[in-house]
C-alpha cells in the first residue's frame, strides 16, 4: 500500500471517529429532547405543553427565572459599572487591591462560589448572626430562595464587566475625555456621555452573557432555593428526579429556544454597535480626583465595602480551613490555627476519592477536547468547504444550547441500551460524565485553538514547504508547535472549568462516579462529622488551581477577549 | 532557464494575474517592479507553487513546475516578514530544509555553518530568533533559503522591513551573493530605485500584465509606455504652455503626451539662455532642499508645475523670479497614442 493511501485511510478513520462522536453525543440528545417533547406515543402532539400549563409549579420555576433574569441584570449592571468607575475612571486610594477583591469571583466559580457566600451569609454564617445580634427584628434566613440567588448572581456574574467591559473601557482614548472637560463637561458628564457611550457595545455583550448565565443558573437556586423556590435548571433537575422526562425535556427546550434568542440578539448587536477610534495617537485613561470631600469620602466608603462582599467569603474560607470542626460548624472566632483538616483530607482514601474521581474526569474530557479540536480545527482551517463548514457549525451546536438541555438528551438516549455504543446502557456507568465534559467543553476550546490557527502566520507553513518538508512533517514541526501554547492553556482552561462543574454532573452522576461538585453541594446533611471542613479544603485547593491556571493562560485569554 | 506561457491566477471573480509571458535567463537578477496589487507577489508565489494556476505554465530548464509540490520544486523562498520559525533557534531554522529532506547530522551541521559564515552570521547560530535585529532575520532568511542549494532563488520585497541604511547596504550584499553564488533570482520590490539598482532586468507590472521588460538604463531611458514613464524615476508631465510650446518647437501632433525628467532640464535667467535648443519662460515657485541637491518648481499660468533639479546652492534664484527652463528635445519622451515615438 502506498504512504498516500495509508495516509487517506487513516484520515478518513478519524473522521469517522469524530462523525461517530458529533451524532452520539450532540445530534441525537439534541433530536432525542425534541421527540420527547412533541411525540407522545408515536403521535405528534402538545400533550406535554398542555401539561406544563397545568402544573402552577412549574409556571412558578418559569417566572422565577425570567424575574431572576431581570433582576440579575438590573444589579450586575449596577455593580459591575460601579466597580469599572471605582478601578478605572475614579482615582480611588488602594485600587490595585480593590480590584484584586472584585476579581475574587474568577477565582471560585459555580458551585464552590455559591458554597462560599452560603457559608459567611447564610443564617448560620457568623456575618448574618452578627447582624442578627445588632439588629434583632432582622429575618435570619434572608439568604434564602430570590434574594440568596439575587445576591449571589450580583457577585459572581460581574466577572463579565471585568472581561469585557473593562478592556473596553482601557481602549478608551483619553483625549476625547479631556476634550469634554475642556468643553465643559464634569466628571460623571464626562463619563456618562463620553466614556459610556464607547463601553456600551461590551455593556450590551456582558448584559446579555447575564442574562444567560442568570436564566441557566443551577447551583444557585439548588442550594439556596429551598423548598419552594424554584427556577428552570433546578426545576428539570427535579422533574428528572422524579421521572418526569417528558416536562424535563420540555423545559430545556424552552430554556433552549430563549437562549438562542438570546445569542442570536447579541451576534446582531456585536455585528451593529462597534465604535472605531478615530485617534491617531490615543492616550492612556488617567484617573479623575473627586474633588467634593465628602463625595470622595462616600465613594472610598462604598468601594471598600463592595471589596469586602467579595473577599469575606475568600478569607472565611481559607481561615476557617485551617479550624476545628466545631469552630467551623459554630462560625466562632478560631482561636487556634493547624493544618489538620489539610492533613485528613490528603491522608485518607475516602476523602481524597471525590477530588480525585473530578481530576480524572476532568482529564478525561480535556484529552477528547484536545483530540477532537485539533484534528477537527486543522482540517477547517485548511479545507475550508461545505463538509468542514457542517463540522465546524455541528461543534459548535452546545454553544447556543443549554448543557441540561444536552444532559437531558443524553439520560433520554443513554438510560436504555444505544445502538450508538454497541448497545450499551451509559447511564449509571463512569463513560457518560467525562463525555459531557467534553461535549460541553468543545466550542469554548474550538474557538480559542481556531483563533490561535489564524494567528499562525500561513508564511511559515509555505516556508517549510518550499524548504522541501512534506504536510506531515510540516505539521508536526511548524504547525504543531504554534497551537501548543493555545492548547496547553485550553487544556488548562478546560480542566479548571470542569473540576467542581456542578450542572451537567447533578443531572448525570452516579453512586460509583461522584465528583467533586456534588461533594460540595450538601455538606449539612452528610452523616460524615467533618465532611463541612473538608468542603472549605476543597474549595482552598480549587482557588490554587483556579490561581494558577488563570496566571499561566493569562496571555491566550487575553487573545480570546 | 526560467518561462512562463500564458500564466492566469484567479482568485474567485479577480483575475489578479492574465495572459503574463516570461522568459528568465540562467544565472540572471530579474525584478519584478509595481506598485501593490498589481501581481507581482502572486506570479512570484505562483513559480514557487503557492498559488493554483487558472491557466498557463511554469517551466523551470524544461521541467514543468505546474506538476510538482512547493516541496518538489527546488526554488528557495525569501518571505517579505521572513517566515522565519519562531520555535526553533537560528541553527534549527537553518538546519529545517536539510533536516526535512533527511540529509546526515554532521552533514547537516557542516552545510549551516559554511552558509552562516558565507552570509556573517556564524556567532548568531545558537540564539533565539527574537533576540535578533531586523537585517539579522533578514539574513537568517536568506541563509535558510541558500542552504538548500536552490537552484532558483526567489524574494519578496525582503527588504521592505528595513530602515533606508540598511536597505542600501543590504541590497548590495544581496546582489554580491547572488553574483558569487550566480543563482537565477527573481526580486519582488515597489521601491524603483532598489530595482534599477540591483537588478540586470526589470519587468514592470500593472494590473497583473507587464508593461515593458528590459533592463534598468532600457527602462529608464526609453520606456515603452507611459505607465513605466511614470513609474519609473521622477518625471515631468508637460500641460498648458509647456506642451504647446513643445508642440510649436518640434512640430508633434498636438494630441501628443510630452514627459521630461527632472535632471534634463536647466532653469536659466533670461541673460544666460544663449544658444539653449528649447525653452519655456515660467516662474519660480517653490525650493527643497534635499542635500546633495536643490528641487525647484517653476510654473506658469494654467500649466501646472514642472520640477527641475539644481545643483548649486539656488544659483542665486528667488521665489517668484522670472526664468526659462531649457532642455534638449532628444531628452524629451513623446508618447503618440499609447506608444513612445
Amino acid at each position: 500500500m502506498s504512504k498516500k493511501m495509508i495516509s487517506r485511510i487513516v484520515y478518513i478513520f478519524m473522521f469517522v471517529i469524530i462523525g461517530w462522536f458529533i451524532l452520539s453525543f450532540i445530534i441525537t440528545p439534541v433530536i432525542s429532547v425534541i421527540r420527547e417533547v412533541f411525540i407522545v406515543d408515536g403521535n405528534f402532539s402538545f400533550n406535554t405543553f398542555e401539561k406544563l400549563v397545568n402544573s402552577n409549579r412549574i409556571k412558578g420555576a418559569l417566572s422565577n427565572t425570567f424575574k431572576m433574569a431581570i433582576c440579575t441584570v438590573l444589579t450586575v449592571s449596577l455593580v459591575g459599572i460601579f466597580q469599572i468607575m471605582l478601578t478605572e475612571y475614579f482615582d480611588i486610594k488602594g485600587s490595585r487591591f480593590l480590584e484584586l477583591a472584585y476579581f475574587t469571583p474568577l477565582l471560585y466559580g459555580g458551585i464552590s462560589l455559591v458554597r462560599g457566600y452560603k457559608f459567611v451569609y447564610s443564617s448560620e454564617g457568623f456575618i448574618t448572626k452578627l447582624l442578627v445580634s445588632w439588629f434583632p427584628n432582622m429575618n435570619p434566613n434572608w439568604f434564602m430562595g430570590f434574594a440568596g440567588v439575587l445576591f449571589v448572581h450580583t457577585f459572581s456574574m460581574t466577572t463579565y464587566h471585568i472581561l469585557f467591559v473593562k478592556t473596553a473601557f482601557k481602549r478608551i482614548d483619553y483625549s476625547t475625555i479631556e476634550a469634554s472637560r475642556n468643553l465643559g463637561a464634569n466628571n460623571l458628564k464626562a463619563f456618562f456621555k463620553v466614556a459610556l457611550p464607547v463601553i456600551k457595545p461590551s455593556i450590551f455583550s456582558a448584559t446579555i452573557l447575564v442574562t444567560l448565565s442568570a436564566l441557566n443558573s443551577f447551583a444557585a437556586p439548588a442550594m439556596l432555593g429551598g423548598k419552594n423556590f424554584y427556577m428552570i435548571n433546578s426545576m428539570i433537575q427535579n422533574l428528572n428526579s422524579i421521572n418526569s422526562k417528558d416536562l424535563a425535556a420540555l423545559l430545556s427546550f424552552v430554556l433552549a429556544l430563549i437562549c438562542i434568542l438570546l445569542f442570536l440578539y447579541m451576534r446582531w448587536l456585536e455585528k451593529r454597535n462597534s465604535y472605531i477610534s478615530v485617534s491617531k495617537v490615543p492616550t492612556k485613561i488617567v484617573k479623575t480626583k473627586i474633588r467634593n470631600p465628602f463625595l470622595n469620602i462616600l465613594t472610598h466608603l462604598a468601594a471598600y465595602l463592595l471589596a469586602f462582599v467579595y473577599l469575606l467569603p475568600v478569607v472565611a474560607i481559607g481561615l476557617f480551613s485551617l479550624t476545628d470542626i466545631q469552630t467551623i460548624t459554630y462560625q466562632t472566632f478560631p482561636k487556634v490555627l493547624t493544618l489538620e483538616n489539610y492533613i485528613r483530607v490528603f491522608s485518607q482514601s475516602i476523602t481524597m476519592k471525590p477530588f480525585l474521581n473530578s481530576v480524572a474526569l476532568s482529564l478525561l474530557a480535556v484529552v477528547i477536547v484536545l483530540a477532537l479540536c485539533i484534528t477537527s480545527a486543522v482540517a477547517i482551517h485548511k479545507k475550508p468547504g461545505k463538509a468542514t463548514g457542517f463540522l465546524e457549525m455541528t461543534l459548535l451546536i452546545p454553544w447556543i444550547l443549554p448543557s441540561t438541555l444536552l444532559a437531558v438528551g443524553m439520560i433520554i438516549n443513554y438510560s436504555t441500551p444505544s445502538a450508538f455504543v454497541l448497545g450499551r446502557v451509559l447511564l449509571g456507568g463512569f463513560w457518560l460524565l467525562p463525555i459531557a465534559y467534553a461535549v460541553i467543553s468543545i466550542p469554548s476550546a474550538m474557538r480559542l485553538i481556531r483563533a490561535s490557527l489564524y494567528n499562525i502566520n500561513t508564511a511559515h507553513e509555505e516556508a517549510a514547504r518550499s524548504l522541501g518538508a512534506g504536510p506531515v512533517y510540516t505539521f508536526i514541526r511548524v504547525v504543531f508547535p504554534a497551537i501548543l501554547p493555545t492548547a496547553a492553556s485550553v487544556g488548562a482552561i478546560t480542566f479548571n472549568s470542569l473540576l467542581s462543574e456542578y450542572t451537567i454532573s447533578a443531572l448525570l452522576y452516579s453512586i460509583k462516579n461522584v465528583p467533586l461538585g456534588i461533594m460540595l453541594r450538601n455538606p449539612e446533611s452528610s452523616a460524615e462529622t467533618y465532611t463541612a471542613a473538608n468542603t472549605l479544603v476543597y474549595i482552598v485547593i480549587l482557588m490554587i488551581i483556579s490561581g494558577i491556571t488563570l496566571a499561566l493562560t493569562k496571555n491566550s485569554r487575553k487573545n480570546q477577549y | 532557464m526560467i518561462e512562463i506561457q500564458n500564466l492566469a491566477v484567479k482568485y474567485g471573480d479577480f483575475t489578479a494575474v492574465s495572459n503574463l509571458n516570461l522568459t528568465i535567463n540562467e544565472g540572471e537578477f530579474f525584478t519584478f517592479l509595481g506598485p501593490s496589487g498589481c501581481g507581482k507577489t502572486t506570479t512570484l508565489r505562483s513559480i514557487a507553487g503557492f498559488e493554483k494556476l487558472a491557466e498557463g505554465k511554469i517551466q523551470a530548464n524544461e521541467i514543468d513546475l505546474s506538476k510538482l509540490l512547493p516541496e518538489e520544486r527546488n526554488i528557495g523562498f525569501v518571505f517579505q516578514n521572513y517566515a522565519l520559525f519562531p520555535s526553533m533557534s537560528v541553527y534549527e531554522n537553518i538546519a529545517f530544509g536539510l533536516k526535512a529532506h533527511k540529509v546526515p547530522k554532521d552533514r547537516v551541521r557542516e552545510k549551516v555553518v559554511s552558509v552562516a559564515e558565507k552570509i556573517g552570521i556564524e556567532e548568531h547560530l545558537n540564539k533565539k530568533i527574537s533576540e535578533l535585529s531586523g537585517g539579522q532575520q533578514q539574513r537568517i532568511a536568506v541563509a535558510r533559503a541558500l542552504v538548500m542549494e536552490p537552484g532558483i532563488l526567489l524574494m519578496d520585497e525582503p527588504l521592505s522591513n528595513l530602515d533606508a541604511k540598511l536597505r542600501i547596504s543590504m541590497r548590495e550584499e544581496i546582489k554580491r551573493l547572488q553574483q558569487d553564488l550566480n543563482i537565477t533570482t527573481i526580486y519582488v520590490t515597489h521601491d524603483q530605485e532598489e530595482a534599477l539598482a540591483i537588478s540586470d532586468r526589470i519587468a514592470v507590472f500593472n494590473k497583473g500584465k507587464i508593461e515593458q521588460i528590459g533592463t534598468p538604463t532600457e527602462i529608464y531611458n526609453s520606456p515603452n509606455t507611459e505607465y513605466a514613464a511614470k513609474f519609473i524615476g521622477d518625471i515631468n508631465y508637460l500641460e498648458g504652455i509647456f506642451h504647446t510650446a513643445v508642440v510649436e518647437q518640434t512640430g508633434i501632433s498636438p494630441n501628443a503626451h510630452v514627459y521630461l525628467r527632472p535632471q534634463h532640464m536647466k532653469v536659466l535667467r533670461k541673460e544666460n539662455i544663449g544658444a539653449a535648443e528649447m525653452r519655456i519662460p515660467a516662474t519660480v515657485d517653490s525650493f527643497e532642499f534635499l542635500g546633495t541637491y536643490i528641487k525647484v518648481c517653476v510654473s506658469a499660468p494654467e500649466s501646472g508645475r514642472m520640477e527641475c533639479v539644481l545643483f548649486n546652492q539656488q544659483d542665486g534664484f528667488s521665489i517668484s523670479d522670472e526664468v526659462f527652463v531649457s532642455f534638449k528635445k532628444k531628452d524629451l519622451l513623446i508618447f503618440e497614442e499609447g506608444a513612445l515615438i
